[in-house]
């Protein structure tokens, strides 16, 4: 019980410092609760580590290709493990990863009742209700009696979720959402919520490993042909870059925007071959205008999933889009080899619009896309990479490597090419722009742990955009760096600094015919300290401070202090953690993120921009064996403004409180 | 002619970089100009103190192409001769194209204070010649010296030109580069060399390295690193066999594209 704890709370640590790590690069709002879902499914049915596959383990995300291939070879020479300390004995597993993986794996087979019979069903099942509620207090503009466009909905925000499962065979759930500013029930294009979602899942049927009715995901390869959902990229983890692709998933997550709907199955066609086909069809938003030829064509895929306005509404499922295809998966010893094929098939045609840098964009309603990956590891190395074609004859392709230099050092590289006309509506490859094409680049990471309680991170990637880009008038390039010195002498006290600097090319500021490219350099430096101050209280502090120039400008700073409780003695009902934080931005280009702790299942990085104070309170309450609830008050208080926010989002004042409250019930 | 005055613009261009003043032999080129605390010969002006942990007499010779620039290149040798407690180095350098050139001789002698320690001083000779227009000549010293830590660190600090000596004819605006270069080199295991070097070119702006260098069998070496300022990308091969080395470099320059280095060296 007391090492579950402990562990549970390492867990939460590191999936905060993974997510802060990625914050900077996602987009708002980002729903990352597929990857906790993940973790805390395997916390409560642990893996066992001599029965498992490949495929399991990279559900694990803090373990790298090497680690997991590493791992397979020592059971293969050495037979099945008997003790689980005997991962000190596997090359690449230091004593970080053992303590991470450690939670999440057993040795005992529990693989006892998975018979599919009525009373199982019934009897052996569980279940996990969610229902959350969410509302900014104070009344946002677009809610206001205004002329023109406004949000005809609610205030509130809400979410509902079931998911079932028994024993890994099947899976099912259910999911309803509303945004803040949409209708509960009965709005226009609404049945009747504004979002649901379902799916029933079957596996390990005979040949069907894996069979989904309803909403699902796929990621194959490296994500460049065929990957929907969250995906890592350059982060402080420098082996991250190299892709653990899980195949066919279930979808449970409230994102609107990235995943399939129709049915799709694994087939193991032998031992070593496994076939996914899937068909899908759905509806997206899109804002459509008419062409020439008195067409409905769209330009882009609304990927928000907010229906709000009478606008949004009206651009809600007004394109459909159907997919069909299929990936066949080759694996053996340490190759595997992948093959993808699909076709996306939309309702409308696409056209590039009037803008330059949009020129090389999908146009028509037909895309088909092809794709070959491949991951080998030998010795040491491990290398992937992957190869994808759209039908307009455009190629991309990325290759990289994880090497295991010596025990201390572990390096990564990656280069990559994709074409300025390579279309793609599932690509998620590692890329500096938030979408894989247009863009060439070399990233090289390394890892190094000179003593125990040192670890230095670093990695360089230069890239390089060969067309035009948004508010980027020319071909341009620029570069990332970033350094991480982390020192954990003990299990209660962490620190670490970290060092980024970016530099990119965007359009002057400066009004002028034609527009020429200004240097944008943005760096921060940020210090945190984490440690146990006693058995319940958790303390954290950070100080960040950013900077931004652009051209011959002046460079600006920003600031941001925060002073993080977290109060959770053992065995109590109630729990805790609050922030208070001080920022100072001159604008919004220097402004800094920090991950925020929230209800469970809600993820949620703080944009720090301005000045003024942030605070926020989170309580968890055991209401009984089954039953907790959380509840959340955050509040930014800002100085020297009139309004928060912006467009119909804005508040007058000077405060933006927000509150949530949840309910979840296990059974 | 059009084409070789844009080649003299960028041969002069890199001189402002304070690019290829000095070549420093391709092994250390790959790791991203660790020419402080990094042993190598193929060091034939960097840090020349690292030469006295040779035991044999070295004959090295190395070419460097820089892709942008047509002819562009540089030619160099170097022969170092141990002594017992010395070693003496000759050097010899050629950077530039037919209309433009840039030749640099010199000659080294270091010392070892037991078996950690060792300090270097060098004279050179420099001549510049520019086609239709005449010849200058200029002399320098740099100084250097290497502290070996322990087995796993070793810290090294080299000066070009500290007197800030020019050419003799004040018509000439190029300089003789003064710079001061302060590494570290980290063995993390027998087969992964890591090092750092902060480069500071008077007037300019402090640049940092850092490279690895990873053995991969006995016989063949992989390399890369980066400089920040300007942000360069480097990789590179070297291959150790018996009594000879080649090593090849590549460098990214986000502005001038790639350049490329060959060296060779045979031990007597």
């Amino acid at each position: 019980m007391l090492f579950s704890l402990i562990t549970n709370a390492q867990e939460d640590n590191f999936i905060k410092d993974l997510i802060e790590s990625l914050a900077e690069d996602l987009p708002e709002d980002f729903d990352l609760s597929e990857l906790q879902d993940i973790l805390t499914h395997y916390k409560k049915y642990p893996i066992n580590i001599n029965k498992t596959t490949p495929e399991q383990l990279k559900n694990l995300v803090f373990l790298s290709p090497l680690q997991i291939s590493n791992l397979f070879n020592h059971i293969k020479l050495n037979g099945n493990l008997i003790d689980l300390y005997e991962l000190q004995s596997i090359a690449e597993f230091d004593e970080q990863t053992i303590q991470r993986i450690l939670p999440f794996i057993t040795l005992q087979s529990s693989d006892l009742v998975d018979k599919i019979s009525f009373k199982n069903l019934l009897k052996l099942s569980e279940s996990d209700l969610v229902m959350r509620f969410g509302q900014v207090m104070e009344t946002q503009k677009g809610f206001t009696d205004i002329p023109g466009s406004r949000y005809l909905g609610t205030p509130e925000r809400l979410l509902l979720r079931y998911k079932y499962n028994y024993s890994n065979r099947i899976t099912a759930s259910l999911i309803a959402e509303k945004d803040a500013g949409e209708f509960i029930i009965g709005g226009a294009k609404q049945k009747p919520f504004d979002y649901q979602s379902a799916h029933i899942g079957v596996y390990n049927s005979g040949k069907f490993k894996k069979l989904i009715l309803g909403d699902y995901t796929m990621q194959f390869g490296q994500g460049l042909t065929l990957w929907s959902g969250f995906a890592f990229g350059k982060a402080p983890d420098v082996a991250s870059i190299a892709r653990k692709d899980v195949g066919l998933r279930a979808y449970t997550s409230s994102n609107e925007y990235s995943f399939f709907r129709g049915i799709a199955t694994t087939i193991s066609v032998s031992k070593n071959i496994e076939f996914t086909p899937f068909f899908s069809f759905r509806n997206l938003n899109a804002s459509l205008s008419l062409n020439n030829m008195g067409e409905k064509v769209a330009i882009t895929i609304n990927e928000t999933g907010l229906h709000r306005t009478a606008n949004e509404i009206n651009n809600k499922n007004s394109i459909s889009q159907q997919i069909f295809g299929g990936v066949v998966q080759y694996q053996k010893n340490n190759l595997s080899i992948g093959a993808i094929a699909y076709q996306t098939k939309f309702s409308n045609k696409f056209i590039t619009g009037d803008q330059v840098y949009r020129s090389y964009n999908f146009t028509g309603n037909t895309l088909t896309n092809l794709g070959l990956n491949y991951n080998y590891s030998f010795k040491n190395i491990y290398l992937f990479g992957e190869a994808g074609r759209s039908s307009n004859n455009s190629y991309a392709y990325l290759n990289g490597a994880l090497i295991s230099l010596s025990s201390k050092i572990s390096a990564a590289v990656l280069q990559r090419n994709y074409d300025k006309d390579y279309h793609n509506f599932f690509n998620q490859a590692t890329a500096e722009a938030s979408d894989a094409f247009n863009e060439k680049g070399f990233y090289a990471g390394l890892n190094i742990t000179p003593a125990k309680a040192w670890n230095l991170s670093l990695y360089a990637d230069y890239f390089k955009f060969p067309w035009l880009k948004f508010r980027i008038d020319a071909p341009s390039d620029g570069y990332e760096i970033l350094a991480q010195l982390t020192y954990t002498p003990s299990k209660t006290f962490k620190s670490f600094l970290r060092y980024r600097t970016e530099v990119k090319q965007q359009n002057t500021d400066l009004a002028v015919a034609i527009n020429y490219l200004d240097q944008v350099k943005k760096e921060s430096y940020r210090a945190d300290v984490s440690w146990k101050l006693n058995k319940s209280i958790n303390l954290q502090n950070r100080l960040e401070v950013s900077q931004f120039r652009k051209g011959a400008v002046k460079a600006e700073y920003g600031l941001m202090i925060y002073q993080d409780i977290d109060y959770s003695p053992m065995f109590a009902k109630l729990t805790g953690n609050m922030r208070l934080a001080y920022f100072n931005t001159p604008s919004y280009n220097s402004r800094i993120y920090a991950y925020e702790d929230d209800v469970l299942y809600n993820f949620s990085f703080g944009m720090y921009s301005g000045k003024g104070f942030r605070s926020y309170l989170n309580l968890k309450y055991k209401l009984a064996k089954k039953i907790n609830v959380w509840a959340r008050y955050a509040l930014f208080f800002y100085r020297d403004v009139e309004t928060v926010g912006s467009g119909l989002d804005e508040i007058n004042g000077n405060k933006k409180t927000d509150v949530k409250l949840q309910i979840r019930y296990q059974f | 002619m059009k084409k070789h005055l844009i080649t003299l613009c960028i041969v002069l261009c890199i001189k402002n970089y304070g690019f290829a003043q000095n070549s420093i032999g391709a092994k250390l080129m790959a790791m991203g100009n660790q020419n402080a605390a990094v042993k190598d010969d193929w060091n034939f002006t960097g840090n020349f103190v690292n030469d006295t942990q040779i035991g044999n007499p070295i004959l090295a010779i190395g070419y460097s192409k820089y892709f942008y620039g047509g002819e562009l290149s540089d030619q160099n040798f170097k022969l170092i001769l141990p002594l017992k407690k010395y070693e003496a180095g000759l050097s010899f350098q050629r950077y530039g194209i037919s209309e433009f050139n840039q030749i640099n001789a010199g000659a080294s002698l270091a010392k070892n204070f037991g078996d950690k320690f060792s300090i270097g001083l060098r004279a050179n000779f420099h001549q510049l010649k520019i086609q239709n227009y005449g010849s200058s000549t200029g002399f320098s010293v740099d100084a250097g010296m290497v502290y070996q830590i322990n087995n796993q660190l070793t810290i090294g600090i080299n000066v070009n030109n500290a007197s800030k000596q020019t050419y003799q004819n004040t018509n000439v605006a190029i300089r003789i580069p003064s710079t001061i270069h302060l590494g570290a080199a980290y063995q993390a295991s027998s087969k992964v060399l890591m090092a750092t070097t902060i480069t500071k070119n008077f007037n300019e702006k402090f640049d940092v390295g850092l490279g690895l260098d990873y053995k991969l069998i006995a016989l063949l070496s992989l390399r890369g690193g980066i400089t920040m300022k300007p942000f360069k990308q480097y990789g590179g091969v070297g291959i150790d066999y018996k009594k000879f080395k080649i090593d090849l470099a590549v460098g990214s320059d986000p502005y001038l594209g790639y350049s490329s280095q060959m060296g060779l060296a045979y031990a007597f």
